[in-house]
Parts: structure tokens; sequence; C-alpha cells
């Protein structure tokens, strides 16, 4: 079938997130990317390659309206955002603090971000709430570990456990990778072995009794998943 | 002095945005709102409106950050999207006249020498694609850059370059299987 066709999934792609494919061929592949996943696959290729040319534009600071405008909309009674400074400004009248916060922030450095790649996960729940943020990183050692940082909006279960499994690929058993915090952060340790396979792996997290699952495979309900990906 | 941000702050900054962090959402703003605000100036070539189209953008990013997922997109990737899209939202609703002035001709993607776009680029992976988008011809460079700042469709840039909308379609095809080509290599 012609939706089988690699190059014409690339064509189409790169001109839909280039902007040329218009009004219902646009229309009709966006349909296709939501029912096939190769072609979901290949519209996140063109994603990431495409929009880099945005990035051969120089930036432009925009005026100090343009945070104060959007805070107002979403926030409109506090203009500005809290901060140790400014609470150490509260004394002053909020028009006062509110126009030093025009000045702070035209004044503020030239932020340049540094793209170093990164090896992420987002684990959520079957609501789509996420839990944790996991990054694969390598320690002064030179031994690979997940940092792992319990979100608010994490449904904590103070009479269980939540243990982070591996899913291998070729579909065999869990690998158990350790427990996650129900609050703040945890480092989980993670072999060499493991850091290669988790790659092509996915992650789930379960519900056990305190201290871990008692067999080495999951007990309780798998209730957070995720993948790890570059970013 | 420079602040620098990584990939995985910047990860961190969204998911915590999406999570209703105010701070982490401030602080997103202001390691990324110069570099999008760049894209929206040169995509709208006005300040009152580029700033219309980052604010509409961030209020966006905001309402959306919880739905932000990194296996389906960088966050700048993803910041991007929406950035661009707000744009052509705003170019869609001016006069047909205002959509392409003469100073957004783009002859800086036909010119021999791409280093004045690279020197601009923060990331490796852009100047790996200026590297292969040098190996275009000219004007397929330049009808992908029109294609991209200004989402213009095949009959409008066959318009703008004053070429047959046969010939213009197949440059752009070519130029993008040559592009899919060279960056596969890159890695």
């Amino acid at each position: 079938m012609r939706y089988d066709n690699q190059k014409i999934a690339d064509m189409l792609s790169a001109e839909y997130v280039l902007g040329s494919l218009k009004g219902a061929a646009r229309r009709r592949y966006e349909q296709l990317i939501r029912q096939r996943p190769d072609w979901a696959q290949t519209n996140s290729w063109w994603e990431s390659h495409i929009h880099l040319l945005a990035d051969t534009v120089p930036a432009v600071q925009p005026s100090s309206k343009v945070w104060q405008n959007i805070q107002t909309r979403l926030f409109k009674s506090s203009a500005v955002t809290p901060s140790p400074f400014w609470k150490s400004l509260a004394f002053l009248s909020t028009a006062l603090a509110a126009s030093f916060a025009t000045f702070l922030i035209m004044q503020s450095p030239k932020q340049v971000i540094e793209f170093e790649p990164a090896q992420v996960a987002l684990l959520a729940n079957d609501k789509t709430q996420a839990g944790w943020l996991l990054s694969l990183t390598k320690n002064n050692k030179g031994e690979s570990e997940i940092r792992a940082k319990s979100l608010a909006s994490l449904e904590t279960k103070p009479e269980n456990a939540f243990e982070l499994w591996l899913l291998p690929a070729d579909q065999s058993k869990p690998i158990s990778l350790g427990l996650l915090p129900q609050q703040g952060n945890a480092i989980v340790k993670v072999t060499g072995e493991v850091a290669l396979m988790l790659a092509s792996s996915g992650l789930a997290v379960s519900l056990e009794p305190l201290g871990g699952s008692p067999t080495g495979q999951p007990t309780g309900a798998v209730l957070y998943q995720g993948k790890l990906t570059q970013i | 002095m420079n602040q620098t941000k990584s990939s995985e702050e910047l990860f961190h900054l969204i998911a915590l945005s999406g999570q209703g962090d105010r701070a982490a959402f401030q602080a997103l703003y202001e390691a990324t709102s110069a570099k999008l605000f760049g894209l929206s100036l040169r995509i709208l070539n006005r300040r009152d409106l580029a700033e219309e189209a980052l604010q509409d953008a961030f209020v966006n990013i905001w309402h959306h950050a919880q739905n932000y997922r990194p296996e389906k997109a960088g966050v700048m990737t993803w910041m991007t999207t929406i950035v661009r899209n707000k744009c052509f939202d705003l170019l869609r609703a001016m006069p047909k006249e205002f959509s392409l002035s003469d100073d957004q001709s783009y002859d800086d993607w036909a010119s021999d020498d791409l280093g004045p776009l690279e020197r601009a680029t923060e990331r490796s992976e852009s100047k790996a694609l200026i590297n292969c988008m040098s190996h275009l011809a000219p004007l397929q460079r330049q009808a992908i850059a029109l294609s991209y700042f200004h989402g213009l469709a095949h009959e409008q840039l066959a318009e703008h370059l004053a070429q047959p909308l046969g010939t213009v379609k197949t440059w752009i095809r070519r130029g993008l299987q040559a592009l899919k080509t060279c960056l596969a290599g890159v890695k």
C-alpha cells in the first residue's frame, strides 16, 4: 500500500513540518500520524531536525512587558513571582516592586542554553499524571545512575513502596532497578549492562510492600510507565 | 556573565511548570524567550506582533506543559512548534500583502557562505543541519527557508521565486530527500 512507502512518509512529514502541506492533505496527514506509529515516528524525526532551522535565527531579548503580560494573563492578581529576593522587598509598595521587576528582568544576564544531550524519562500514570522525572547520568566514578525526582502530582502511598522496573525490549522478565522516593530525590544505581539496555527498554513502576517486591518480580499493580529518551 | 541551562534542566523546568510551579516557568521563560523571540521576529517582521505571538505562545506553554512528553519531542522543538504556530495564526489574520516583505527574501540561505547562519546557532545538531543544507543548491535552500519561516505553500513559493510550480515541487522534494540522507548519515 502507498502508506507503507517510507519515501512518501518522509516527503509528507517533511512538507508537513515545513508548512507547505496545506488543506485536505494536511488534515489527512494529521489523521495518519494519529493512526500509524511508523508515521508518527517519521513525523518526530522531521520535527526534531526541521525545527533546528529556528536555531539559525539570532536571539533577541523581548521587552520586559512581555513577561509581565504573560503573568497578568495567567496569574492575574500576582504580577511578580515571589522569590527570596522579592520577599526582602516586601516592604515596598506593589507598584514599586513591579517597576523593580521590570528593571531586573531587563538587566538579567544573557541566558545561553547549553544543549548537552541528556537521557531523560517522565513516568506517568494512566490518567497522564506525572509521578517522577528520571535522568540517566554517570557519577564522578564513571558509574551509571538514575536520578529520580518525585513530582507534586504523585499520588503517594505511605503504606507501600514504589519499585522501578526495566521492561526489556525482547519481552523477557522485568528487571528490578530499585525503589523510587515518595517525596524528594533519590539516586538509583544501575550496572553498565542495564544502562546499555535502558535505551531500548520501557520503564514501569509497580506498587509493592514496603522494602520492595519479595519475589524479585512485580507483585502489585503497575501504576506508572515511561521510556528513557535522549533529548 | 552568561548562565547556562542544559537540556536536562530545561526538561525539569517544563515538567515542573506542568505541576504548576511558577518559579520553574519563569526560569523556563528566561532561558528560552530570547531565542524564541528571535524566531517570531523573523517570521512576523514586526516587534509588536512578534511580542504578541510570544505572549500567546507562553500562555499556551503554561497550559499544556503537563502534556509535554520527552519521548515525543525535545523541549526546544516542542516550544518552537508552539511559537511558530502562534506566529502563523497572526500571519493568517493579516492582510495578504503583509505576508512577506521585500527584506524577507532569505538571500542569506541562497548565499555560498552559510557561516553567519551557523554563528547564530547554539546547538551542535544545528551545525550538522547547516552542513547538510550547504550541499543543496542555493535556490533549494532558499525555498526550504521560505517555506519554514513563512509556511508558504508550493504555489506561493513558485510565485515568490518566479519559477514554474512543478520545478519548485521537485526542488523541494529532492532537497528534503538529500537532507534526510545527509542527516541520517551524521549520527
